[in-house]
């Protein structure tokens, strides 16, 4: 009986080792890249070195050296400290004459020569991250890593800033920006409109009735969609923009509908007398996931719009409370006892995935839009932080939000 | 690897795995955990404590228009006896206000759960609210009801009875 014994703790003992080179392998993969100031240091350049740091980190394609280093932008002589890197970033950041300038050269290491140099340009002073995402994006382009143009988009959220009281912001991705668009009164669960994010939808409580808007973000035009007593979310839009899966309660009763912009008329798409909430279109648009207490509990299943059949897709955990789509992949968050909330995937034919997290608070997840990257927010009594991870790259950021508490967001 | 060092690490590591995650402190209790303690924390006096269900047992929370607050229990939208009969020892006022005035039944939630399904949980206990009402003998019409999910808080402190405070249904009067 003892030889069986031998060969499982051999075959651990050996996994184990393979693991662990498979692990260190990986992470040697990516390019190491040392990040040099050459502006004349201000407090906004010094930002802009942790925005370039953040940004090569979270693609899953280098390895900044965090160490904040000043030197000169003009010339490509290279500290010798640097040569063991693959690549040594150098940045110029000014401001005159109305405008915000980024320069960046990206230098070979080993010998000073230059790969590619840039500048970028923005008359807000308050948008400098852009110029640096921008910069890494296109880096990253250059040299022919898979794209992370995500790194561009803005974040839309609404938080709580008093009882019945919630903003609307924008956001960079780092929250190193953020512009309030919408203050005053109760606002609420914020959706881009379009793939440009031209175009948001949101809820406003009007006279105690909430009823959605959509929203140009850059023209400022509000246009009134619908209302609903009760409640009214915008949970999702479809991939040509021409429909809205809205979570209503025309008589009190919580249900998802589908809502046809251009003959403004909605059609109910789920009758359980309790909750169904939170919609999103799946499967190509071929079926729609949600949450529903309709086994007791908050879970996560799929309609099919085709024949109208509801499915469980989940089969873990007893308090599955949000969910986001991409394709055939859900991420959702599942209350765990404890004030515990973590996040997993799993598909839409039911089978499982794989927990992101492990411990703390962990909600609102959503899926960039190319699905290789996940949002969530982190919630702690020291204060709120938004965190990336990466499916492919295993790579995870977080940035401090502060204390007031988001109500909902979209990427 | 010795066996002997593959088999302790294969031990801890499913020692490890068993045990868990060292654990945040826990802002709410899960059901079956009963606080007793009667404090002020933070805005908002909590003078009551939570029951199995979490929730509130206080007597004390009044609306803005009069009428007093009602309680549920975690994740619930049912209201319990207790909240039934403190309801109807409300009812002959309320009968008088909606011959007057219209009816706002005001659904709430803590601050957990995510986003739609906070305040669709808010809904409905508003609408549990508003039925009990209407077999009662007030007419539906008169009765609106709507979600402000976490949106409206009465206790902004940590601990399981100011998230259980917040569990709760307003019945207010609207012209």
């Amino acid at each position: 009986m003892r030889w069986w014994l031998l060969v499982i703790v051999t075959v651990m003992a050996f996994a184990k080792y393979d693991a662990k080179l498979t692990i260190e392998k990986k992470v040697d993969e990516r390019a190491r890249v040392a990040i040099v100031d050459g502006s004349i240091p201000s407090d906004t350049s010094k930002k802009i070195a942790a925005i370039f740091a953040a940004d090569l980190k979270i693609s899953g394609h280098f390895r900044p050296d965090e160490a904040y280093r000043v030197g000169t932008y003009a010339g490509s002589m290279i500290d010798p400290a640097l040569r063991g890197n693959d690549y040594v970033l150098v940045y110029d950041f000014s401001q005159a004459e109305g405008k915000n300038t980024l320069m960046v050269k990206l230098l070979n290491a080993a010998n000073a020569h230059q790969i590619l140099e840039r500048r970028y340009r923005v008359k807000s002073s308050a948008k400098y991250p852009f110029l640096v995402h921008k910069a890494v994006s296109e880096i990253n382009t250059y040299l022919k890593y898979l794209p992370i143009d995500w790194l561009n988009r803005y974040v839309v959220f609404a938080r709580y800033t008093g009882r019945k009281q919630s903003e609307i912001v924008l956001a960079d991705y780092t929250f190193h920006f953020t512009k309030t668009i919408v203050r005053g009164g109760l606002n609420l669960f914020p959706h881009w409109g379009d793939p440009d994010q031209k175009t948001l939808y949101y809820t406003a409580y009007v006279k105690g009735i909430p009823t959605l808007y959509r929203l140009n973000i850059y023209t400022a035009e509000r246009t009134r969609i619908t209302h609903s007593t009760g409640m009214l979310a915008c949970s999702d839009v479809s991939a040509d923009g021409s429909r809205l899966l809205l979570t209503m309660a025309p008589d009190g009763q919580s249900d998802i509908y589908e809502y046809d912009i251009a003959a403004a008329k909605a059609k109910r798409l789920t009758t359980f007398s309790g909750i169904d909430v939170n919609g999103v279109y799946a499967d190509g648009g071929k079926s729609l996931v949600f949450v529903s207490n309709r086994l007791g509990y908050p879970n996560i299943f799929k309609r099919d719009f085709a024949t109208g059949v509801v499915t469980q897709i989940v089969f873990a955990g007893k308090n599955n409370n949000s969910v986001d789509a991409y394709d055939d992949t859900v991420v959702y968050s599942s209350r765990e006892g404890q004030g515990v909330f973590n996040l997993y995937t799993a598909h839409t034919d039911g089978s499982p995935g794989r927990a992101l997290t492990s411990n703390g608070v962990n909600q609102f997840p959503r899926f960039s839009p190319g699905g290789d990257t996940v949002l969530y927010i982190k919630r702690s009594y020291e204060g709120n932080a938004v965190g990336y991870l990466g499916l492919k790259t295993n790579q995870s950021l977080l940035f401090p939000l502060g204390e007031r508490k988001i109500q909902s967001l979209d990427w | 690897m010795s066996l002997f060092r593959s088999a302790a690490l294969a031990a801890l590591i499913t020692v490890g795995m068993t045990t868990g995650c060292t654990q945040q402190r826990a802002p709410i209790p899960e059901g079956g955990q009963v606080a007793q303690s009667s404090n002020t924390v933070g805005s908002g006096v909590v003078s009551g404590g939570v029951d199995s269900t979490g929730k509130y047992t206080g007597s004390d929370g009044v609306s803005r228009s009069g009428f007093k607050m009602l309680y549920f229990g975690y994740n619930r939208y049912r209201l319990d006896n207790g909240q039934v009969q403190r309801l109807m020892s409300d009812l002959p006022r309320i009968r008088q206000a909606a011959q007057g005035s219209n009816l706002r039944i005001e659904g709430n939630c803590d601050e957990f759960g995510t986003d739609e399904f906070n305040y669709a949980l808010g809904l409905k206990r508003a609408k549990a609210v508003k039925s009990l009402l209407v077999s009662n003998g007030i007419p539906a019409s008169k009765i609106a009801v709507v979600s402000y999910g976490e949106s409206n808080p009465t206790c902004r402190a940590n601990g399981a009875a100011c998230h259980a405070k917040n569990r709760r249904v307003e019945i207010n009067t609207v012209r």
